[in-house]
Order: C-alpha cells, then sequence, then structure tokens
C-alpha cells in the first residue's frame, strides 16, 4: 500500500470518525459511542480498528443475546459490539464474568468484544483469558492485553469463552499510539456511512449559522 | 474533580452555590471571564516560569505576503508559531466556516520546525481543513483583517500618525480568527499526548498560546507594512494603543454542543469556578491590600464596560443591565460596604444576590476572585480530567437508585411537555456540507429523524417514565438490555451523579432556546471579553485585549 492509499488519522478523528459511522449505520447513541470508545481502544492497542468497525456496521446480525449464568443464549451469531457492551453491563451481575468461566455464545466479530472484556477486567480487577472454541486467543488485564494464539479476522465468527486467570499478560501491551493508519478504502467506507448521519442544510438553517449583517467587518 | 480533600478552605463547601441556580441557561449566558479562565492561567505561568520571546523569522512584503515565526520558550520546551500571511481579496473574505481562503493562516509547532517542517507546513497549512498536519503541531488556526480597521491602522502609522484610539475601541482588534483547530483534529497532537506537560495540562492552551502569538503578529504586521509603505515618515503602533487591542474571534454554533458532549470538563470548569467563590465568601477577614486590588479590577471593569458596544438588541440591553450594576457595586463599596465586618466578602455578595441582576451578579463573582491568587490560582490543576474514566455505564444500579438520581438532579426536565411545538421546537444536527454542527427547526425543515444528542431533557424525561415499567430493585443492566435506546441517558445520570456542575439545566430544544449564551458560558472560560452576538447563534469575541504582549509580560503586575 503506498502513501497515498492511507491515511494517519488521530485518536480523537477515530472516535469521531467512528461515533458518526455507527449513527449512520442506525446504532443508537449509545451504542455509537460504545462503537467509538471501542474503535479507539483497538487502534491504540495496533489492532484493525477500521476492520473490525466496518464488519460490525456494514453486516447485517443478530443483536439479540440472553445473558445468563455461566453461558449466554443466542439463536444465531451475535454482533460482537452489542454482546460487548452487554458484557459491560453485566460485568459485575451474576451472569457476568466474574464467577467463573463464560461462555458468550457465537459472536460475529469477537474482535470488536475485546474492547469490553477488558473493561469488565478493570470492573472486576482481575485478569482473563479470551477463547476462540480453542486455547486461549488472548490474555487481558485492565488496559493491557496479550495476544497468545492465533488471530481473529474481523469477519470471522466463533464460540467465545471467558475465563478469570491469575496470569497478568506478559508482556503487557499498553495503549500508547496517539495515530494509526487506515486505508483509503476504509476511510472512504466509515465516511460514507459516516454522511448518513448528516442532514443538508437548509436555506434556513444555513443563515442562522452565520450573522445577520456583513461577516467581514 | 479530586481537589476537594485538598482545599485550604474546607468550611467553602457550605459557601457553594446550588448548581440548579448557577447551571441555568440564562446565568451561563451571562458568565464572565476571570482570574481561572484558560488565557489567565497561560499568561500567568508564562510570566512565572520568565518564558522568553523572540522572532527568528520575519519575510512578508508590503502587500502583507510571505511567512513569520515565532518562538516562546518555556523552561523545558519551545513552541513556535508558524505564521502564513497572505494578500486575500476582499470577495473571498469570509469568517464562516465554508471559508475556503484567509488573511493569514498558523500553526503552532511542537519545538523550532527546520526547513523541511516548514516546506510541510507551507503545502497544508494555508488549506486548513483541506490539508494535513502532524502529532509535531498542536494547532491549526486562521484569522482575517478586520476591514474596519487594519487598513486604515497601516494607512495611518505610514503616515507618521497613530490612528484614533476610538476607531480602535469601536472594533478592538487587527485580525479576527476564524477557528482555532487542537486536541488532534486534522492530525495535530492530541490533548491526552500533552497532559503530561505542566505547561499543556490546563484546557486550551496551546490554542491560547496560538492567539496570544496571533496578537503579537498582527500588530507586528500593521507595523512592518506601514514601514514598507511610508518609510522614514512610519511609525509604530503606540503602547497604550497596542495594548487595547486582542484577537478578535467568531464563533458560531460548533462551539455549542461541546459543552454537552463534555459533561466531565464542564463540571471541571464550573466546579473550579464556583469553588474559588465559595473560598473567597468563607474568608472570615479581609486586608486593606485585596479591598484595594478588588476596586481597581472593578474600575477596570468598568472601564471595559464603557468601551463594549453591540449592535444586538439583546446585548445592548445587557450591556446597560451591566453598566448600571457595575455600577450599583462600586457605590455601595465606596459608601455601605464594610470591609472589616466579619466575612466581608460574603457580605458583599450577598448583597449583591439582594439588589443586582444576574449579569452584575457573574460580574461580581469574577471581581471577587480577582485579589485572591493565593487562594484560587491552584484550582487551574482541576480543570483537566480524562474523560474516558467516567464512560463505563454501572449495570449493578438499581432501578429506584437510578430514578432517584433523576428525581434530584433532572427534575428541571421531567416536567417538561416535549410534545408541545415550542418545547421540542428545533434539533441539533450536522450539516451535510461542512459537518458542522446546525439548529433547524423540528417542524419546518426536514432531518429532524438524524438530530445530535443534545435533547438532554427530552431524553431524561423518556428514561424516567421507563423506569417505570421496571421494579425498583431491578439492575440497570436488565433495562438496557430491554431498551437499548436509553443506553446514552443512564450513561448520562450515572456520570453526573457526582458531578454537580456537568449539566446544562435547561432544555436545548425550545424553540426559545438562545444558542449565544452556550457560547458565552465556553468563551468565558477561555477569556473571552467584548462578547458581540450577529445574531441568536454567532458571536464576536476580542481575546487577550488589555493583556500584556511578549515583551512585556515580566514587567506586568497582577496577572
Amino acid at each position: 500500500m503506498t502513501a497515498a492509499d492511507q491515511i494517519r488519522l488521530t485518536m480523537p478523528e477515530i472516535s469521531a470518525l467512528s461515533l458518526r459511522a455507527a449513527r449512520g449505520a442506525g446504532l443508537d447513541w449509545g451504542m455509537a459511542e460504545e462503537c467509538a470508545s471501542a474503535a479507539t481502544w483497538l487502534a491504540a492497542h495496533q489492532f484493525n480498528w477500521a476492520n473490525a468497525v466496518l464488519h460490525q456496521l456494514e453486516t447485517p446480525m443478530s443483536r439479540q443475546v440472553i445473558p445468563a449464568i455461566g453461558r449466554w443464549h443466542a439463536d444465531e451469531p451475535v454482533c460482537g459490539l452489542h454482546v460487548g457492551a452487554t458484557l459491560s453491563d453485566f460485568a459485575c451481575l451474576p451472569e457476568g464474568p466474574g464467577f467463573g468461566a463464560l461462555s458468550l455464545g457465537p459472536i460475529n466479530g469477537p474482535l470488536m468484544l475485546v474492547p469490553f472484556v477488558v473493561r469488565a477486567a478493570k470492573q472486576l480487577d482481575t485478569a482473563f483469558d479470551v477463547s476462540l472454541g480453542a486455547p486461549p486467543w488472548l490474555r487481558v488485564s485492565g488496559d493491557c492485553v496479550q495476544v497468545l494464539a492465533g488471530r481473529a479476522g474481523p469477519e470471522m465468527i466463533a464460540e467465545v469463552t471467558i475465563g478469570p486467570t491469575r496470569h497478568a499478560p506478559d508482556p503487557p501491551h499498553n495503549a500508547a499510539d496517539q495515530n494509526a493508519v487506515v486505508s483509503r478504502d476504509q476511510y472512504d467506507r466509515l465516511d460514507r456511512l459516516a454522511l448518513k448521519m448528516t442532514v443538508p442544510s437548509s436555506a434556513l438553517s444555513a443563515k442562522g449559522a452565520g450573522g445577520l449583517g456583513l461577516d467581514d467587518d | 474533580m479530586t481537589c476537594a480533600p485538598l482545599s485550604p478552605v474546607p468550611q467553602a463547601a457550605q459557601f457553594r452555590r446550588d448548581p440548579a441556580q448557577v447551571m441555568r441557561l440564562a446565568r451561563l449566558g451571562l458568565a464572565h471571564p476571570t482570574r481561572l479562565s484558560f488565557l489567565r492561567i497561560l499568561l500567568r505561568r508564562m510570566q512565572r516560569e520568565t518564558w522568553q520571546f523572540d522572532r527568528p523569522v520575519f519575510d512578508i512584503d508590503a502587500n502583507g505576503v510571505g511567512r513569520a515565526m515565532y518562538r516562546a520558550i518555556g523552561p523545558e520546551r519551545t513552541y513556535s508559531l508558524v505564521a502564513f500571511a497572505h494578500d486575500l481579496p476582499a470577495d473571498m473574505r469570509s469568517d464562516r466556516v465554508i471559508a475556503t481562503a484567509w488573511d493569514a493562516t498558523f500553526a503552532l509547532f511542537d519545538g523550532v520546525p527546520d526547513a523541511e517542517d516548514l516546506d510541510r507546513l507551507a503545502a497544508n497549512v494555508p488549506l486548513q481543513e483541506a490539508g494535513r498536519v502532524t502529532q509535531k503541531e498542536l494547532t491549526l488556526s486562521r484569522a482575517n483583517r478586520s476591514v474596519r480597521l487594519f487598513e486604515t491602522v497601516v494607512q495611518c502609522l505610514s503616515k507618521g500618525r497613530q490612528p484614533s484610539a476610538d476607531d480602535l475601541a469601536a472594533t478592538g482588534y487587527l485580525m479576527r480568527t476564524t477557528a482555532v483547530y487542537g486536541s488532534g483534529k486534522f492530525g495535530a497532537a492530541t490533548h491526552h499526548s500533552l497532559t503530561d506537560r505542566p505547561e499543556t495540562a490546563a484546557p486550551f492552551q496551546a490554542e491560547m498560546l496560538t492567539v496570544w502569538l496571533i496578537r503579537t503578529f498582527t500588530v507586528d504586521l500593521v507595523n512592518h507594512m506601514a514601514q514598507l509603505r511610508g518609510g522614514a515618515a512610519a511609525v509604530p503602533l503606540a503602547g497604550g494603543l497596542r495594548r487595547s487591542l486582542g484577537v478578535g474571534n467568531s464563533t458560531g454554533l460548533g462551539m455549542a454542543p461541546f459543552l454537552v458532549r463534555h459533561p466531565v470538563l464542564l463540571n471541571n470548569w464550573m466546579m473550579v469556578r464556583e469553588e474559588a467563590l465559595a473560598r473567597v465568601r468563607a474568608q472570615k477577614a479581609t486586608q486593606a491590600d485585596k479591598v484595594e486590588r478588588f476596586i481597581q479590577a472593578l474600575t477596570a471593569v468598568q472601564q471595559n464596560a464603557a468601551l463594549w458596544t453591540s449592535v444586538h438588541p439583546l446585548q445592548q440591553a445587557r450591556l446597560g443591565a451591566l453598566r448600571a450594576g457595575l455600577a450599583q457595586i462600586a457605590t455601595h463599596v465606596a459608601s455601605d460596604w464594610d470591609s472589616g465586618t466579619d466575612q466581608p466578602w460574603d457580605a458583599l455578595w450577598q448583597w449583591g444576590q439582594k439588589v443586582l441582576g444576574i449579569e452584575a451578579q457573574e460580574a461580581l463573582l469574577a471581581l471577587l476572585l480577582e485579589p485572591h491568587g493565593d487562594l484560587i490560582d491552584g484550582l487551574a490543576d482541576c480543570l483537566s480530567e480524562d474523560e474516558t474514566a467516567a464512560f463505563a455505564i454501572d449495570g449493578t444500579q438499581r432501578v429506584d437508585e437510578l430514578k432517584a438520581l433523576l428525581a434530584k438532579n433532572y427534575n428541571w426536565a421531567l416536567a417538561v411537555d416535549y410534545a408541545d411545538r415550542k418545547a421540542a421546537g428545533r434539533f441539533w444536527y450536522v450539516s451535510e456540507d461542512k459537518l458542522e454542527p446546525r439548529l433547524g427547526e423540528r417542524f419546518e425543515e426536514p432531518g429532524s429523524e438524524r438530530e445530535l444528542p443534545l435533547d438532554i431533557g427530552r431524553q431524561a424525561a423518556a428514561l424516567f417514565d421507563t423506569l417505570g415499567d421496571f421494579a425498583g430493585d431491578a439492575p440497570m443492566a436488565r433495562l438496557l438490555l430491554a431498551h437499548p435506546h436509553h443506553r446514552a441517558m443512564v450513561r448520562r445520570v450515572q456520570l453526573t451523579a457526582t458531578r454537580p456542575f456537568a449539566e446544562i439545566r435547561d432544555n436545548l430544544i425550545d424553540g426559545d432556546m438562545l444558542p449565544i449564551d452556550m457560547l458565552r458560558c465556553k468563551l468565558a472560560c477561555f477569556g473571552a471579553s467584548r462578547f458581540d452576538p450577529r445574531s441568536d447563534r454567532w458571536v464576536r469575541i476580542s481575546l487577550f485585549q488589555n493583556a500584556p504582549y511578549p515583551d512585556d509580560l515580566h514587567a506586568e503586575p497582577h496577572l
């Protein structure tokens, strides 16, 4: 990829773009905020945040999950973003991961889940191993993350299990990046979604946006 | 905010104003700059740390075209304002965000730029939003000349005459900025990346430094152009006149949503100001030098109010009330107020609450803070906060707990009938053409289905209604599972539970709401003066008027 094919965005730009894209894709404001927060976390930790966000926003998928103790239920693979936000909400409740291993069921786009597992780890002051139906994929603790084995592409569908671990991520990978690169294609797709939350300026509001008199005095 | 346990005036808590009074838009819209405003914090630090300033580059022709560089050299780091001056045809000059060319464009560089950096900046900074800067830049800005004043001043100076003080006072600036971008916009350094630097930890310090150096550039520019035009006959702008000039700024709706979208910061900014007032009011006694400083500040504010003009009827009325109120304060202090009484500053404040209008009450607040830097300046450390720390929703919170919080902190919102056409008459949105916030008429314009979530009161009321369908001991996680559209408001109610000044306590979609009140609230935090509304959603202000310049900063008392 050449420099012309990519663009470097700061974290506030990633947050703003993701928020608008999520809203343009039809998410409620609260979930759009979660999407923006997750996107910046992924970007700061050098994950492919744009692909993760685009997959969640461009792919029709279920958002329905039923939290229960030990095992969450869903009729079909569920959006990682929505499961993530729900996991964060239930983190300290019996249905959360604080009382032993928790199976979240089939997740569409498990990478998007990771920032929320980290948040749950912070809330519970513990470390978790995240598995995709196999040996642990990630180990997270607080704001740190360690990739243990394999990778999760943004379009992956996998049975996700979270289990407490006594081991902290080693070496810890703290967020330090203040910007991240996206491809021009990714940027354009996010931007197209973001435009869907905008409104063409009416003559009335455009006039009101400026002064009533000359603006060059 | 976490400064309360460290307060040198623990009894101040009982003197704090009720957020229900402070956070009404009608009062926020009459806010005045204080010594805790961001530009004052910057000036004090630079003076205290004996920052040095120079101008290593000033290569500008007789038409005002070229480039310049100003350096602000602190104890650990140097910041450089890089300026590109242009000769803009009059028909291209616009303060609106839709403009594509300006009289001057600027970037604040982290360090001292080399030739390669300058070439990169020259290729991008004049383009503003259409260009990109990097982590090496802290801000990106632009300014236009005042048509009324700029050429007149150059003409006068070139002929060896000083411009009229009245002309200068009528405008107040040679150039006005139309945007000062920072905090990661267009590729610039993020505020988060600068918080470990003491000089940029407080809010908008890089932006304030940018504007302050721009002010110097504008005066240097008129002096330079006058000298090239008039040769030996030319004179530089006299010191007193120079001092009276600030940098103008035009601000529209783009600034308004910030206060709603950043409740943690709004709380801190207001809490700091209110804590400062409470500390002053809690003083058992005062000293003669503090009273004298108060009177000096009052005189200066009266002089400023006399010079402050506006063509907007609303502001004209407010100015009349301010001048009358300041005169009342001066009379009371001279004749009735006993500075030797117990808690004298509180007595003065209490008198003001009974006698003065809101505009003058808020001016009195700013005046009371002026003599008390030793008591309150440290509060500047409490203005910033990592907003992400308050982001996570507490899913364990019970429905009845959240309901109690709503009843306590959002009672101003719950009784409004949002089915009423006036109460929900407007909607905020992002414009498709410039991606800027706009305000639409809900029942006259399309697009309300895409409105921005600034209808806080309406959301609070809707959430309150939904809570009634749940058992009191149900956890919030269950409510959000069933009603995910309340997520943003639940987060907000939880966040504001411990941040009493986080919310503007008014219906921001009401047909009678005045956006300029939101603008003035934020601009006063910056330290702006001379608010001059051009409509109900567009305001001109001045920054750094009557402040020192780099070459006289260290001779200045009372910063």
